[in-house]
């Protein structure tokens, strides 16, 4: 793990959990695992603190142990991938938003703020915010159930591993038959609790965690659709996301190629839904098309029932980490670099001069954009001696490569650096301001308060005068900086998720 | 016959360097770059500007879950505070202070036998919260308004000391229950306007924790205690 | 010479010459009877009793009367026996100017540089800039500016045309790279491909159908930028496809060879718009390797990320 992880996660664990949180985080992240004894000494926190901050990140799950070297005493990991995935909450809940609505939304909402937590308390808390926002008196809980029965069912939301019996340090284990297994819920345990009364809806103990990988696969196929209607057009989008339906039914959802789907089914599948005609007329053609484009995401893998089609999940990554890192090429160094890498990428070896003569870009741009993106690791180079009689002199060929996973090991960093950045950023200017906003945030809560208490319009407005005009035009730059930094986070996330996806197909 | 050729892109009057200056891509004779007579600027000018950000109402949505979810964290229990919450002295803007109620977003539960037993909340009566030497009038202040159930507080601790040996180090799942309620609802108290007496209770403040010390608390203060004094 | 009577060294001396022909006779048979060429130790064992100067001056009689082309290999001298049709040529000409001479023929219409001939000929530079000189006033060969370096000229036969490599073809104008030029095509061919695959949009046919009506051939291609009339060099169709790549490289456009062997291209679009990391300046950062917590480039004070936030 690079130093540069380690720093954004350091500065996303301050930013959620506090400093507390942070230490402790960074004490974890600079060993593979340590006993709870050794951490106040290298935090210089109190025992009591560093206790309180394990418990949290067990909680959240951002931190897992094992029995140590004494039977009693545990020893502590940081999972410092999990930590970096607060980035992604949001994406993970307007997910839910536009597949599922604004309960399961809710649901899962609740479940990440907490951590892990029983249905039934899930419910409850989803219903109490929704009435909020609502405005309504009651909600139906038979809905929320319900909505969470499905978000069982679909794998979005797991069974907590159970703690062994009779251990000193307990052992987290769970079946996997078990994972998706859905609670038991009481109505009238449920209800009774929501209203406040003591009430047992009947599943204590059973722990629910979100399952942030199955949102990775939805995340995963919305690229790969999204690029092919790119490429293509939106009815060989659709038929994509036809052809990943049937995937599933037959593959695991995490393997670099799928099984075969036969075309009978596939044409099946597509005739059934009725917004895209013209796919539904030729899912033949839109299949060969797919098929022959240079992208790869689809193969014919055989003749039978009119054709066995596979999904290339590992060649598709290739193919969008190659694009997303062409297309850094072009913004950070300009497209005649960009020509020059592709043609780096076409050859696989290949010297300067040919560089030159291909790409037709005169020589000494040509170079100098050659040496520019072998310094900044775009480019590898390779030296080869051919040895000739002493007579003629040696020449070096110097041949141009390009490592993928290399560069895309570097370009994660890169997303790492920047997110790091755009954080502290965000935090120093922030801070810059912070009387200004603190003293915005008094000014609110007054208003608030004297709103309950039922003043005038001639006091609120004295009250909102408090703030010059110059201070709310600060206020409202500094407003708009803050999320324009936020919104940059999140897509840079986004590049993350694509180079980490295809590294993991790597592996 | 002649004699043998030169290698390399040396001498032919050239002024020789202590690298083969073909390997930086220059051939013989070509004009090296004109000499360098400033150090670069820290920020040299930007020849490629940023592509815009992606805009949306999806974008701007999820800017506000973000907000959302921050804030939220913030404001539990799951954010760890290493100072006291609370100036001691009531101060004029405290009239126009809502009471935040920090924590009031419900309290964190935990399912204690998921956790190793070390950091399963003490039975011990002082154990269970490190104990900080007063600093803060704070303490004093809470002395002065507690001092009234310090009856109530001994009989409490004499169950307590009753109990105490049956269970060490927190395997009783019903005593750890006890302890996490209590446990959650100081932790539901920052602003301690409301006198709360069961809280106080186990909290306790140096004053009468030393009194009671019955000298098993001794081995838990292991660091220095100065710097930070949470009062639950 | 031996020290003979003079009768006898009369005698010997026309015996000599006579075994001096015979000598010629057998070495040109042997070259003859040799396709690679022989060298002066198979000479030396086809007729071990000429003394080293005989062989020498025999050798170098064939030389200059042009029945030998001179080859070096590895270090070795050999002598190959000329195509008789050639043998008129270099009468009258120097050895050393044969052989400089029949390395520049060799090089063909691509030349061959100072440097290489020296090596080549294993003559130290002096004797060769004479005879270059000698040669290029006997304009039987000349000098040739290379587009690959600017300063690099190349030797080739006086009547040959330069090969396209040399002299740049349609890009160069005098040596100069015309980026400007290659530029405006690569747009133009952009365009005529890119409005054929917008005319594919609302195509009801189908998508293979679609498509095939994208796709040009590099000779539809040609035919749209003559028309145009925008180069004042007549292009060929290959010189369009070599703009047709560069395109290729630029992920505008896809390439298919059709079973004829041709060429189609058609516009793509990428498969990504652009990532996340560069719509932030540290992706487009020319400091970004100098960036830390420490030191003058920071997060905390970087202009750049003042400019964009402003």
């Amino acid at each position: 793990m690079s130093t540069q992880f380690g720093a954004l996660c350091s500065l996303i664990l301050l930013e959620h959990f506090g400093e507390i949180v942070q230490k402790v985080g960074n004490d974890l992240y600079k060993c593979q695992s340590k006993p709870l004894r050794l951490i106040p000494g290298s935090t210089k926190l109190p025992l009591q603190k560093v206790k309180e901050a394990l418990r949290i990140m067990i909680q959240y799950d951002f931190v897992t142990f094992s029995m140590g070297q004494l039977p009693d005493r545990a020893e502590y990991t940081l999972l410092a991938d999990k930590v970096v995935l607060l980035l992604r909450y949001p994406r993970y809940l307007l997910l839910m938003k536009t597949q599922y609505g604004d309960e399961a939304e809710m649901l899962i909402e609740e479940i990440l703020r907490q951590g892990k937590d029983t249905a039934s308390r899930v419910i409850i808390r989803a219903a109490t915010r929704l009435k909020e926002s609502l405005k309504v008196e009651k909600v139906c809980l038979v809905t929320l159930r319900d909505k969470f029965l499905v978000l069982v069912n679909k794998q979005f939301v797991m069974r907590c591993p159970y703690p062994s019996e009779e251990k000193d340090v307990p052992e987290l284990t769970i079946k996997e038959k078990q994972l998706y297994l859905p609670p038991d819920i009481n109505l009238k345990g449920l209800s009774d609790l929501e209203e406040g009364k003591p009430g047992n809806p009947g599943d204590e103990g059973i722990c629910w965690r979100v399952n942030l990988d199955r949102f990775h696969q939805d995340f995963r196929d919305q690229i790969m659709v999204s690029a092919i209607s790119r490429r293509l057009d939106d009815n060989a989008g659709e038929l994509l996301r036809q052809l990943l339906k049937q995937m599933y039914l037959r593959t695991e959802p995490w393997v670099a190629t799928s099984n075969p789907v036969p075309f009978t089914e596939l044409r099946e599948a597509v005739r059934k839904q009725s917004s895209y005609p013209l796919l539904a007329q030729y899912v033949d053609q839109y299949l060969k098309i797919m098929e022959e484009d240079s992208s790869g995401f689809v193969s014919k893998v055989g003749d039978s029932s009119g054709g066995q089609y596979s999904l290339n999940m590992k060649t598709a990554f290739i193919q969008l980490t190659w694009a997303t890192i062409e297309n850094i090429v072009m913004e950070r160094f300009g497209s005649k670099a960009a020509r020059i890498f592709r043609l780096v990428k076409a050859k696989k070896f290949v010297e300067q001069e040919q560089i030159q003569q291909i790409a037709m870009i005169p020589a000494k741009e040509a170079k100098l954009l050659t040496y520019k993106l072998l310094e900044e690791n775009f480019l590898q180079m390779q030296e080869l001696r051919k040895s000739l009689a002493s007579n003629v002199p040696n020449k070096t060929f110097f041949l141009f490569y390009i490592d993928l996973n290399q560069v895309a090991r570097m370009v994660l960093e890169m997303c790492c650096k920047a997110l790091y950045n755009a954080m502290t950023r965000r935090e120093y200017e922030r801070s810059e301001n912070r009387r200004m906003i603190e003293k915005q945030q008094r000014i609110e809560l007054i208003t608030l308060n004297m709103k309950e208490q039922g003043a005038t319009s001639e006091q609120l407005a004295e009250i909102e005068e408090m703030l010059t005009p110059p201070e709310q035009a600060l206020l409202e730059k500094v407003r708009i900086m803050i999320n324009r930094l936020n919104e940059a986070e999140l897509q840079l996330d986004e590049t993350m998720f694509i180079l980490q996806l295809y590294l993991s197909y790597q592996i | 016959m002649a004699g043998r050729g030169r290698g390399g892109g040396r001498g032919r009057g050239r002024a020789s360097m202590s690298f083969n200056v073909e390997q930086l891509g220059f051939t013989a004779g070509e004009a090296l770059p004109g000499p360098v007579l400033q150090p670069p600027p820290i920020y040299p000018p930007m020849e490629n500007k940023p592509v815009p950000l992606q805009t949306g109402v999806e974008g701007e949505y999820m800017l506000a879950l973000k907000r959302d979810f921050v804030e939220f964290l913030r404001e539990s229990p799951a954010f760890i505070t290493p100072t006291a919450a609370k100036a001691d002295i009531e101060r004029y803007s405290d009239r126009y202070q809502v009471a935040l109620a920090k924590k009031s977003h419900g309290e964190l539960k935990f399912d204690w036998a998921r956790f190793p037993p070390e950091l399963r909340p003490q039975t011990k009566i002082t154990g269970k919260r490190k104990q900080q030497p007063a600093k803060s009038t704070e303490k004093q202040a809470k002395i002065i308004r507690k001092s009234v159930d310090i009856v109530g507080r001994l009989d409490e601790l004499e169950k307590k000391e009753e109990q105490q040996s049956d269970t060490e180090g927190g395997g009783d799942e019903a005593e750890g229950k006890e302890d996490e309620e209590k446990e959650d609802g100081e932790e539901g108290v920052m602003e301690d306007m409301e006198d709360d007496p069961d809280e106080e209770m186990d909290e306790g403040t140096d004053y009468i924790n030393n009194y009671f010390d019955n000298g098993e608390n001794y081995l838990d203060e292991e660091d220095d205690n100065l710097d930070d004094g949470p009062i639950y | 010479m031996t020290t003979n009577k003079p009768e006898e060294s009369v005698r010997n001396g026309n015996d000599q010459l006579s075994s001096l022909e015979s000598s010629e006779h057998r070495i040109l048979a042997l070259a003859k009877g040799s396709g690679k060429g022989i060298s002066d130790k198979d000479i030396q064992n086809e007729v071990p009793d000429l003394r080293p100067d005989q062989r020498a001056s025999i050798i170098n009689k064939l030389l200059a009367q042009g029945y030998f082309d001179l080859f070096n290999q590895g270090g070795t001298l050999l002598y190959k026996l000329k195509d008789p049709s050639r043998i008129q040529k270099v009468k009258g000409a120097d050895n050393e100017e044969k052989i400089v001479y029949s390395i520049i023929e060799e090089a063909g219409n691509k030349g061959i540089w100072i440097r290489d001939i020296r090596f080549k000929s294993n003559l130290i530079p002096t004797q060769l800039n004479k005879i270059l000189k000698i040669l290029e006033n006997k304009k039987l060969i000349k000098a040739v500016k290379s587009v690959s370096a600017s300063k690099k000229k190349v030797y080739m036969l006086y009547n040959l045309e330069p090969d396209r490599t040399v002299t740049g073809g349609a890009w160069y104008c005098d040596q100069d790279f015309e980026a400007e030029f290659v530029d405006v095509l690569n747009q133009q061919c952009y365009r005529f491909l890119h409005q054929k695959l917008e005319a594919t949009r609302d195509c009801k046919g189908g998508p293979i159908a679609a498509r095939n009506i994208s796709y040009a051939s590099s000779k539809d291609v040609w035919k749209y930028i003559s028309e145009l009339g925008i180069s004042k060099v007549q292009l060929s169709v290959e010189d369009m496809e070599t703009i047709l790549d560069t395109l290729l490289y630029d992920g505008k456009v896809e390439r298919c060879v059709t079973t004829d062997g041709s060429h189609l291209y058609r516009a793509v679009e990428s498969l990504l718009p652009a990532p996340g990391i560069v719509r932030i300046p540290c992706g487009v950062c020319p400091v970004l390797r100098h960036c830390s917590d420490v030191g003058s480039v920071n997060p905390k004070k970087c202009v750049y990320m003042k400019e964009w936030l402003e």
